[in-house]
């Protein structure tokens, strides 16, 4: 997986080349710390730094304030784009548009806006205006001393929480390699190829040695599935907070697998008034809570214990 | 005497022969092109099922569809590290030399336009757009079908008689 500014670079590289010249022409040091590229029909590109929306001159210097200079998109360059971060084959990704977003090489995720369609029994997007590009990072986070303890601690659920833009996901996909280092089996739902993107030829990149991917999978499907097949020791889900999805945490927990999950939340106070997220501690799966600090990709605020909570 | 006698009629044999296979040439390209008209709309139609049953990347959509059937006169080669669009262009230019002498330049914009769809919608609306321009293409071949059987008899016979004639006129 690549890293820092080579991981925006690789993200740009995939785009049309009329795209892609301004944005390969960031400096190094500002794309290290681009989170998100947001491409917008008939509308100035933008790059997200620090939780903070820059225009992009055509000299690839991201900018605040919005003059003639910046990169604007024409309603065919978006389309020629889309098409792009589909692979020119946005069929096999129609499930994955009809929720949104769109996987990209390299592990980065797309999330996409058009114009709904509904037809019999399907949903689908089309005419999208806008693209959001999130540029997956993977090695420049390393877990921290007190995560790694409570990974390594087989007894101990944990549920990774923060605001959307944390780094909840990249700090999961950094805790799936130390739980591989470890030598402890991991199944992991993967409903939105973000942990470990895959392609017809396999993974685009190799993930931890130690982790059985289920990919594509509803969460809840995929975590009994998961625990029915690979008969894992630790679990790992993205995003959970539904009602099917605690149903199913509480069967694997019961099942003695030891869980660990992101949810949306801003802090742990959010457990306690958010009737789902309430449910999901009620099962007993969770023992500790992650909480990530704003506007740092992954870093640790604070680490609670729910037990005591 | 006798060996003018004799190079006459091999005079003759060889005029009777090169309008005969004129004909039956120009006959033959007919048939031809109909044989093309209908790889490509089978052709069209190996993308359609790959896309309703497989749901692979486009480029592997191309290539499966090219190999799901022996082709006499429709070569294609998707094959390369080009994107599919760029593929689709590479072959269009090839097909613009290779097919001219058997396809007009509707028929190829018709065939290479659904395959420039490939990958650019979802696949129902993909397979519409294979489904009609097959439909086209069925329908040119099978005026070229009943175009071919007509005009191939007449040709291969104006060939024959324009050598007879030509013999007759030379003995």
């Amino acid at each position: 997986m690549s890293t820092g500014a080579q991981s925006f670079y690789e993200a740009a590289g995939q785009l049309p080349p009329d795209v892609a010249q301004p944005l390969l022409r960031v400096p190094r040091d500002a794309a290290r710390l681009v989170t998100e590229i947001r491409l917008r029909s008939q509308r100035p590109v933008t790059l997200t730094i620090s939780s903070r929306s820059y225009f992009l001159r055509f000299d690839g210097i991201p900018i605040q304030s919005h003059t003639n200079a910046v990169v604007t998109l024409t309603h065919e360059q978006l389309t020629a784009c889309f098409h792009a971060v589909c692979s020119y084959s946005v069929h096999t990704f129609e499930e994955c548009i009809s929720q949104g977003f769109v996987p990209m090489a390299g592990g980065h995720r797309v999330g996409i806006s058009g114009t709904a369609l509904y037809g019999e029994n399907v949903f689908t997007v089309r005419n999208i205006t806008s693209l959001n590009i999130r540029i997956a990072r993977t090695q420049i986070l390393r877990c921290s001393e007190a995560v790694r303890q409570l990974l390594n601690d087989p007894l101990r659920g944990i549920l990774i929480l923060g605001a959307p833009g944390t780094g909840k996901t990249t700090l999961l996909r950094a805790c799936l390699k130390v739980l591989s280092d470890s030598g402890i089996r991991t199944a992991v739902v993967d409903e939105r190829f973000e942990l470990a993107p895959v392609s017809d030829t396999g993974f685009i990149e190799t993930p931890p040695d130690l982790c059985d991917y289920f990919s594509g999978y509803p969460k809840h499907i995929g975590m009994l599935q998961a625990v029915r097949s690979m008969s894992p020791q630790t679990l790992v889900c993205d995003e959970i907070g539904g009602d099917e999805d605690v149903a199913a945490v509480q069967k694997a927990s019961h099942a003695g697998v030891r869980m660990i999950a992101t949810a949306h939340a801003a802090d742990e106070t959010v457990l306690r008034t958010r009737p789902p997220l309430r449910r999901l501690c009620a099962t007993g799966a969770f023992q500790s809570a992650i909480v990530l600090a704003e506007g740092k990709t992954g870093r640790t605020e604070k680490i609670v214990d729910l037990d005591h909570a | 005497m006798s060996i003018w006698i004799t190079l006459k009629c091999l005079g003759c044999i060889l005029v009777f022969t090169v309008c005969t296979m004129a004909g039956v040439n120009r006959g033959s390209k007919l048939s031809r092109r109909t044989v093309l008209l209908r790889e490509m709309s089978r052709f069209l139609a190996a993308v359609r099922a790959e896309l309703t049953y497989r749901k692979a990347r486009s480029r592997i959509v191309l290539q499966n569809a090219e190999k799901s059937e022996e082709h006499r006169l429709l070569k294609l080669d998707f094959s390369g590290t080009e994107t599919p669009p760029e593929l689709v262009r590479r072959e269009e230019t090839r097909a613009k030399i290779e097919w001219a002498a058997l396809t007009t330049s509707e028929e190829r914009r018709i065939f290479f336009d659904a395959l420039r769809c490939v990958g650019t919608q979802d696949s129902a609306e993909q397979c519409e757009q294979l489904k009609g321009a097959q439909c086209l293409l069925e329908q040119a071949e099978k005026q070229a079908g009943e175009k071919a059987a007509e005009e191939m008899r007449i040709f291969r016979t104006l060939g024959v008689c324009a050598g007879c004639a030509a013999v007759l006129f030379l003995l």
